[in-house]
């Protein structure tokens, strides 16, 4: 198992210090040349904020979302069981039926999303065709799919938590709002970091959704990371480009990890 | 809070989920809805949501007809799902079998070179999956496996691992110690205490955790169409038959993308009352 965990990644970074291609059938050394290249390319500043817009835009709105949802579907009350099980079906289907589904329902003339626009007298657009709107249309549909992650993970450390402090706070006084941020959210911390760093993992690994829903397009204005290392490999064939991307995707989680363990004092 | 405000905030919470149910079961109901109709219909415009034919040649095609082209005289469909399961269960089994130890062993041994590696197998899932493909290619080459099933199994086991580790290191750091040390005071090995005092404690979490790998591994497509020709193929590879250079044949997407959802939902309604419970008796620790 070590192996077919370790060789991967030792592959990959001998890779990306050479010049090879699924075309050539020699491998030759450049040392850094791949890195050098990487970084003037005009490409890579942009694709990096739009990762980060991505990345930063869809588990913001997944994470509150969700912690809303948890917070009221832990109560007790009628319905309570349907209504959970509701908010979990959309993690249940396959990324590429919801990234075609989606891609349907903003579709220009026949989608849903501007016949109900319509409906109510505004205007639609094509959402997926349009420099502006592209991006955020990915966002909202990554949004519908992950909530339901961040929302059972939080209910579940929600569930978990002793009844005691909440009860002591309420005699003591505190109103809701002092009990949530005094009491529940520090609690509630270790589920928080999970939820956080597994969406977070995630999302800078986005890639179905691009792939099926804009291909990148229009213009390049929803490339990803993760997608521009399917180009680099699969379109031009350059497998060296392609690990080295792969080895600056790594680092930069690796910061963006270090910053939010840091922030949330992991451990 | 007054109060005056009950009823109010009980109307507004009502009205959030109703809006957040309709979000969220819409699309499904639509996809479900558009897999009735003919190529025709769906595409009309304004889209209809009733007054159409409804046919149900998209689930018998999927069925009964090879793809991708229906002169292919061998039904696809079975095979595939056979091989789905076969992968996403082997994936998941393996998985539990190799994370399960490795999680215990982090839960109770502490130590700086334990934490190292903990951190270190979740980093693995940081990686992006794509530029796993052409290493596993030529890995899967090299070991004979390629269009072979195990070789999904051993892939699917991978991927799973960091949150199996995770979850399940949770579960025991949850469990007090002190109860194995008493089955081990009288006459329990390691192992055995392990076998017959843990395990049967942590069901509910690995109930849990088996589900969450089991969707991921179920919808997994990446790994599936790059290291499988024929033999091999899983469900979620037959939607990309459904997009060529015609179009996409959104109908049949529909009904593929309702089909693939049944297996999930049968084994989410078996092991459902464990999958809250299960993650809560995590604690998620983190």
């Amino acid at each position: 198992m070590v192996f077919f965990s370790v060789y991967p990644l030792v592959y990959s970074l001998y890779l990306s210090f050479t010049h090879s291609s699924l075309s050539l059938p020699t491998t030759e050394f450049v040392g850094l040349k791949n890195y050098a290249d990487l970084v003037v390319d005009p490409s890579f500043g942009p694709v990096l904020a739009q990762t980060l817009e991505f990345v930063g835009a869809a588990v913001g709105l997944e994470f509150c979302i969700g912690l809303l949802l948890a917070l009221v579907l832990n109560q007790e009350f009628r319905g309570v069981r349907a209504f959970r099980f509701i908010c979990m079906l959309p993690m249940m289907m396959m990324p590429v039926v919801v990234a075609l589904m989606w891609r349907f329902m903003y579709h220009g003339d026949i989608g849903l999303v501007n016949f109900l626009l319509n409906l109510v007298e505004l205007p639609g657009t094509v959402w997926l065709g349009n420099q502006t709107t592209a991006m955020m249309a990915i966002i909202l549909t990554d949004v519908w799919q992950w909530t339901a992650f961040c929302f059972l993970v939080l209910l579940a450390g929600l569930q978990s938590l002793p009844m005691e402090p909440f009860e002591a706070a309420r005699v003591d006084g505190a109103s809701r709002w002092a009990i949530f941020t005094r009491v529940t959210l520090p609690m509630l911390k270790p589920a928080i970091v999970v939820a956080l760093l597994f969406r977070i993992m995630d999302a800078f690994k986005v890639f179905d959704f691009i792939f099926v829903m804009t291909g990148g397009g229009p213009g390049q204005s929803t490339y990803t990371m993760s997608f521009l290392i399917f180009r680099w490999a699969f379109y031009f064939g350059d497998t060296g480009m392609a690990s080295a991307l792969s080895y600056v995707l790594l680092i930069i989680v690796s910061v963006v990890f270090m910053l939010f363990a840091r922030l949330t004092r992991l451990e | 809070m007054p109060k005056t405000a009950p009823y109010l905030e009980r109307f507004c919470v009502y009205l959030f989920l109703v809006v957040v149910s309709i979000a969220s079961l819409g699309p499904i109901c639509w996809l479900a809805l558009n897999s009735l109709k003919g190529p025709i219909d769906i595409l009309n415009s304004p889209p209809l949501f009733y007054g159409f034919k409804v046919v149900p040649e998209n689930y018998l095609r999927l069925f009964f007809e090879g793809y991708p082209h229906p002169s292919a005289s061998v039904p696809i469909f079975t095979p595939y799902l056979l091989n789905s399961l076969a992968a996403a269960l082997g994936g998941v089994f393996l998985g539990l079998l190799i994370g399960f130890p490795a999680a215990y062993a982090l839960a109770r041994r502490k130590s700086r070179i334990n934490k190292n590696i903990g951190i270190w197998i979740l980093s693995t899932r940081a990686f992006p999956p794509i530029a796993f493909v052409v290493p596993y290619f030529l890995m899967m080459r090299f070991l004979g496996l390629l269009d072979n099933v195990f070789a999904l199994v051993l892939i699917y086991a991978l991927m799973n691992l960091p949150f199996v580790v995770w979850m399940m290191k949770g579960f025991v750091e949850e469990l007090p110690s002190d109860l194995e040390e008493c089955a081990m005071v009288d006459g329990c090995s390691r192992t055995s205490s392990l076998v017959r005092v843990v395990l049967p404690l942590i069901t509910p979490g690995i109930a849990a955790t088996a589900i969450f790998c089991f969707i991921l591994n179920w919808n997994e497509l990446l790994f599936a169409l790059s290291i499988t020709s024929r033999a091999a193929r899983t469900f979620p590879v037959m939607t990309t038959f459904m997009v060529s250079g015609w179009g996409i044949a959104w109908e049949q997407m529909c009904a593929i993308g309702v089909l693939g959802l049944v297996p999930i939902l049968i084994f989410a309604a078996i092991v459902q009352k464990y999958i809250i419970r299960g993650l809560a008796l995590a604690g998620v620790k983190g």
